[in-house]
């Protein structure tokens, strides 16, 4: 009796599931929307099951933490979607590891004198992974797509200034701008070249919501399995119009938290891994077979200690709440904070001495923008507390807090930063201290990223956070956040207004002489750095490490480190 | 249960019945270790943990040494003192998690089952409701979209842990409210207040005490679980908390398990205190046959008589 | 007569308390703070116009209800609007069509995503609690059947030990253990793209990937189950039909089998069944540790991206689930147990 309990109990409980499952379908992730894909894909699964041990196909193993959100471009937001579009993709220019610019589909560019018109001659014979030819009349279909779609977030942005964009018979591209533009490289790089006969026949929501699952592209892989957090399996293309890989597939495989990652890394569960927590750097270099890299990211990244010094005649007249503590809008007391900040310090416990320390938001590994020339803010913490002393912030009631130089409101700032960071919650209690040692007092407070962009922008009820943005190559959408205009948008997260500062922004942004555009941009970040506007405390290396027991030909001495990059998958090769 | 649940109104019988619970002795025992050392943890540790203190990369993750008994962690900081230290805030954690939870679940199951009817029926249909919805991802989604401070922790704990006991305090009250006396005081025209405060409540409390030290357990694993998830007051060092920096800041990759190891058995050890003081308090409060008829060497014994296992 | 009433109350109060979940559900997510539209997404080019399209697109821009101003009157309609055009409406006209939304994370249909992962959950789960029944229950028959000897002491302590430890803390030091050790891997349900001569050898490598996750999985459950079976066993093996049949001259194990175990079994199935909303917090701590792609990973990765429709059937999933074990137990329970509905 016991026994058939146990037994249809259990058989009830996984059949409710199953029910409660729908049709019980395992893996509807896999490639079926295109007949080609699927014959592709059949055709890697039979020759695996065939395999012998001389005929094996060379599949690269690749780690990382995250996993692609949509394999959509349109709406995709996270860094490795971007990875695998890169891959898979082609567009009209390739940024190289030393932060150059290569023609990619166009084999050659012609513009007009008044920069104005751009005729790019799309290379002929360029082939789809369905083996459709890919003409300029593609490229001309994915970026009206791009420019018209509303639901499309971010990419709006990038076809601002396109006024039209044709095709005609001889295979150019013709791009009419609305404005002469210096960056229409950096504008170009992400709106990836989509095939027209399959994203065509979608409309309206349906382009949002495309899956795109078969992910027909035109880049030297082409994707043939992919789990949605769990792993990108993608096959290469060897007769590929540039460049072929030598390998057969490259498969990138997620896992949720970075110890395992390296750990399976350790066992050769995976052959290259793209993050790694930066403590696991001392002992990953003692390991046999393994080799570490760092150095600038390819994908540039700053964090930034950001002050709440929204003038009252700035404050958003809406959303604004404007409760920064006033001592903040003094430059004095932030110019004492940023000599009281022991950057070094911050860089040795948070990132284990792996980050230059920073200078200005727009960070170094911009290249030619960033501007070195500046000398930061000495770590000096009497001098700090003179400049508060001459400035007539003193502690009149001996509490260890300064006070305004009227004796009221005592510097205690309210210091948040995004829960979902983990360098933050040290860097915070490291602040606390330094800052305490001058007499400003700290509270902390993590904050879900959601609520914090609720108390940050355009709110400004805030005194401190601790954040970052992420950025393209080109400086502009960095340059933009300190703008006046982007107060009220909630852009801005600091509320700093200076109108020089915003005319020079309009006059790089038509520049067209690169050296030029140069000088302005260095004249901006000079102006910024002298109002003290924010604390950069360091510039983050990225840091990947890879297995030198089977494959060899990464790509580590570019410049940047990308090894998930094309660079390094096109050209790696087993070792024998 | 039955009748004989409290047999033990003066403290020293009390004690008398416990002393014979050798799993409740070594609760008792491990949980007054955990509480002498979150009560004298400036004493003891050997250093302070809010102190300002300069490192460098050496210091971070240094192995067990002299000066550091059980190294260093992400931070270069001394895993005893944290350890010490940390002892505070997990039972502060779990004693008020576990008091809101108890307080409601009393609540919830003295009405339920003193006045019956339709009080019970809602209450009990919101109780299971509750039941069915997962503690873990609503304590997840309700800390994520709050702030991540300690009392939140505590709160969001406190209100979601309620159910058992509300169900348990329910059975009881059932019990109690049927027994001869209760219905003799009625019958002299007692009121319901009168009879919940010198009747029902005096019946039902130590089954609440019981059920309150178990839940602490509960609270004290629930609060590392969500500081292990990234959702807690990371300026509050609880042994969750210390894990959490251990997991998210790489010390397995490190090759620190000093830093990992640490907490971990920590908590285990005021959960199983907990728990076995649970088990021991029970047995002296609502005692039960811990042998029977197929009972291998041992006779079998009266209710409260010695028993020389 | 009797029982076909019992029948139809339970089911009666199992869609009711699904009616409730789903109501509870919906307000949960829309009370909260924040703006999902552009939860976790930081970037300079998210402009507002970008915002307002993605507010229209998940129907955010709509009244939650109508004639509720109380709260706020920018998310809470007055009753001027038509309650046809508010959040609650076509969030239960889509679920009454098996529609459970889209994910703002990944911009695909939640039902499909939760198809996926529920597999990979059902498969770790199943097999971890079958494993975790099946020893906690053994070891609480000895326990109960020794009751009082050493091997009672080291059984219970053994359990209680178990029950003490943090689910993702056991997982952390398995992990690398195991990994270290036996070379196992470190995450993910099986090798991508693997190249596998037989089937056999296909699930020899889910085999392997499943070996650490289900035994963190069985120890923490196993002690719960362990300490349920032997303290019911107890109960039963005190009753008077015990020392009946020992009387009678039965031999023990025969008692145990024919007597005891039957009886006992009961309120295990109960435990059991209430325990399937519980396992879900084990399964949140397992796959986060151990890479698993299954619900678990996917709540704790959706409340990170404020993935509300995500959320939403997930929890609705996993009440409906709960909701439906219990009226299985309920039901088995009666059947077994005819006493059962005079209560």
């Amino acid at each position: 009796m016991k026994k058939i309990v146990l037994k249809l109990w259990l058989f009830l409980w996984i059949a409710g599931l199953l029910v409660a499952c729908g049709g019980g379908e395992t893996d509807s992730a896999d490639t079926d929307s295109s007949e080609s894909a699927d014959t592709s894909s059949e055709t890697a699964d039979s020759s695996d099951a065939e395999a012998s041990s001389s005929d094996e196909p060379v599949v690269l193993r690749v780690g990382w933490a995250g996993s692609p959100d949509t394999l959509n471009p349109g709406t995709a937001v996270l860094t490795e979607a971007y990875t695998i579009f890169e891959v898979v993709y082609d567009s009209m220019y390739q940024l190289e590891l030393d932060g150059t610019y290569s023609l990619e589909l166009a084999d050659s560019l012609d513009v007009s004198e008044d920069g104005l018109v751009y005729t790019y001659h799309i290379r002929d014979g360029i082939t789809f992974h369905d083996g459709e030819p890919l003409t300029a009349e593609d490229v001309a279909f994915s970026y009206n797509l791009y420019a018209s779609q509303e639901d499309f977030p971010f990419l709006p942005v990038y076809t601002e200034f396109f006024d039209t964009v044709e095709a005609d018979d001889g295979n150019n591209l013709i791009i009419t701008l609305t404005d002469a533009i210096p960056n229409i490289q950096s504008q170009l790089i992400y709106l990836y070249v989509l095939p027209e006969h399959i994203w065509g026949g979608l409309e309206g929501a349906a382009v949002a919501e495309f899956e795109n699952e078969a992910m027909i592209g035109s880049g030297p892989f082409k994707m043939v399995e992919y789990a949605q957090n769990e792993f990108v399996r993608l096959e290469g293309v060897k007769d590929h119009y540039l460049q072929g890989p030598t390998i057969d597939e490259v498969v990138f495989q997620t896992f949720e938290n970075q110890d395992a990652l390296v750990q399976a890394l350790r066992t050769g569960q995976v052959d290259m891994i793209t993050e790694m927590p930066n403590t696991a750097v001392v002992s990953l270099r003692n390991e046999e077979n393994i080799e570490l890299v760092s150095g600038p990211p390819l994908a540039p990244s700053v964090t930034d200690i950001i002050f709440n010094q929204t003038a009252p005649e700035n404050c958003p007249p809406d959303d604004g709440l404007c409760t920064g503590h006033p001592a903040l809008q003094d430059r004095n007391v932030r110019l004492a904070l940023a000599h009281a900040t022991d950057k070094q310090q911050i860089i040795d416990v948070v990132l284990l001495g792996l980050g230059a320390p920073g200078l200005t938001l727009i960070p170094d590994s911009l290249g030619v923008f960033y501007n070195d020339s500046l000398e930061d803010y000495a770590y000096d913490s009497t001098l700090a507390n003179q400049i508060l002393d001459d400035a007539g912030y003193l502690d009149s009631d001996g509490d260890g807090i300064r006070e305004m130089p009227d004796g009221s409101n005592p510097l205690n700032l309210r210091m948040n930063w995004p829960s979902d960071s983990t360098n933050a919650p040290r860097m915070a209690e490291l602040l606390a201290g330094m800052w305490g040692e001058i007499g400003v007092g700290t509270q902390l407070q993590a904050l879900d990223p959601d609520a914090l962009t609720a108390t940050c922008c355009p709110t400004f009820d805030f005194d401190v956070i601790l954040w970052g943005w992420g950025s393209d190559p080109d400086p502009n959408f960095l340059l933009s956040v300190m703008l006046t205009d982007e107060i009220p948008t909630g852009n801005s997260e600091t509320g700093y207004s200076n109108p020089t500062y915003d005319a020079l922004y309009l006059q790089q942004a038509v520049e067209l002489d690169q050296q030029a555009r140069i000088d302005t941009i260095w004249e901006m970040q000079r102006i910024v750095h002298e109002d003290v506007v924010y604390i950069i405390p360091f510039y983050e290396q990225s840091v990947q490490a890879f297995r030198t027991d089977r494959f060899t030909g990464w790509q580590t001495d570019a410049g940047k480190i990308a090894l998930e990059d094309p660079s390094s998958l096109l050209v790696v090769e087993p070792v024998r | 249960m039955s009748d004989t649940a409290v047999s033990t109104t003066s403290i020293r019988g009390f004690w008398r019945s416990f002393r014979r619970s050798r799993m409740g002795l070594i609760g008792l025992f491990m949980f007054l270790v955990v509480v002498l050392m979150a009560v004298f943890a400036p004493a003891i540790a050997p250093y302070d943990p809010k102190e300002v203190v300069r490192v460098t990369i050496d210091d971070i993750y240094a192995a067990p040494s002299a000066e550091h008994w059980l190294g260093t962690d992400d931070a270069g900081r001394d895993v005893l003192s944290n350890f010490i230290y940390g002892s505070r805030v997990s039972l502060i954690v779990g004693f008020f998690a576990s008091f809101i939870s108890i307080f409601i679940g009393s609540f919830v199951g003295i009405v339920a089952g003193f006045y019956g009817g339709r009080a019970e029926n809602i209450l009990m249909r919101f109780t299971d409701i509750m039941l069915v919805i997962p503690d873990l991802p609503l304590a997840v989604v309700i800390v994520a979209l709050t702030k991540p401070s300690l009392w939140n922790i505590i709160f969001v704990i406190g209100a979601l842990g309620w159910t058992g006991s509300a169900r348990l305090v329910r059975s009881q009250t059932l019990a109690v409210k049927q027994r001869k006396f209760v219905l003799r005081a009625r019958s002299i025209g007692a009121g319901n207040m009168h009879i919940i405060r010198y009747h029902i409540l005096p019946m039902v409390l130590p089954l609440i005490v019981v059920n309150t030290v178990l839940v602490i357990s509960l609270a004290i694993l629930n609060e590392s679980t969500l500081s292990f998830l990234g959702l807690s007051d990371p300026t509050a060092l609880s042994w969750g908390q210390m894990l959490n920096f251990a997991f998210t800041r790489g010390a397995m990759s490190a090759r620190a398990w000093w830093a990992l190891v640490m907490p971990g058995l920590g908590i285990v050890w005021a959960v199983l205190a907990c728990t076995l003081l649970g088990q021991g308090l029970e047995q002296v409060l609502n005692p039960r046959l811990e042998t029977h008829h197929l009972a291998v060497g041992v006779q079998m014994v009266d209710r409260g008589a010695e028993v020389q296992a | 007569m009797r029982q076909s009433r019992y029948l139809l109350k339970k089911i009666g109060w199992a869609l009711l308390t699904v009616l409730i979940v789903i109501l509870l559900n919906f307000f949960l997510f829309r009370i909260l703070p924040g703006d999902p539209a552009r939860a976790g997404i930081r970037d300079p080019r998210l402009t507002q116009d970008a915002v307002a399209a993605i507010r229209e697109r998940f129907g955010l821009d709509k009244p939650v209800i109508n004639c509720f101003e109380s709260l706020n009157p920018v998310k809470f309609g007055s009753c001027g609007v038509n309650p046809l055009d508010t959040q609650l409406f076509i969030y239960v006209g889509n679920l009454l069509q098996g529609e459970l939304g889209i994910s703002y994370h990944t911009n695909r249909p939640v039902l499909d995503m939760l198809k996926e992962q529920l597999w990979n959950t059902v498969l770790l789960i199943g097999a971890a609690q079958i494993l975790a029944i099946f020893f906690g229950m053994g070891l609480g028959i000895l326990a109960a059947w020794r009751a009082r000897t050493t091997i009672d002491y080291t059984a219970l302590l053994a359990s209680l030990t178990f029950w003490s430890l943090p689910t993702f803390w056991l997982g952390i030091i398995l992990l690398f253990w195991g990994s270290n050790q036996f070379g196992l891997p470190t995450g993910g349900k099986a090798t991508p793209g693997g190249n596998f001569a037989t089937v056999w050898q296909e699930w020899a490598d889910v085999g392997r990937h499943l070996l650490l996750p289900t035994l963190t999985y069985t120890i923490v459950f196993l002690g719960e189950y362990m300490l349920i079976m032997r303290s019911t066993l107890l109960d039963v093996l005190s009753e008077d039909y015990i020392l009946t049949a020992k009387a009678k001259g039965l031999r023990t194990v025969q008692i145990l089998k024919d007597h005891a175990l039957q009886n006992a079994m009961l309120p295990m199935v109960t435990i059991i069944a209430l325990n399937l909303g519980f396992t879900v917090a084990g399964a949140i701590q397992i796959e986060t540790v151990f890479s698993w792609p299954g619900l678990g990973g996917a709540i704790f990765e959706a409340v990170g991206r404020k993935d509300y429709p995500m959320l939403q059937g997930a929890f609705l999933l996993i009440a409906v689930s709960v909701i439906f074990a219990n009226l299985i137990a309920d039901l088995l329970y009666s059947y077994l147990d005819p006493r059962v509905q005079a209560g």
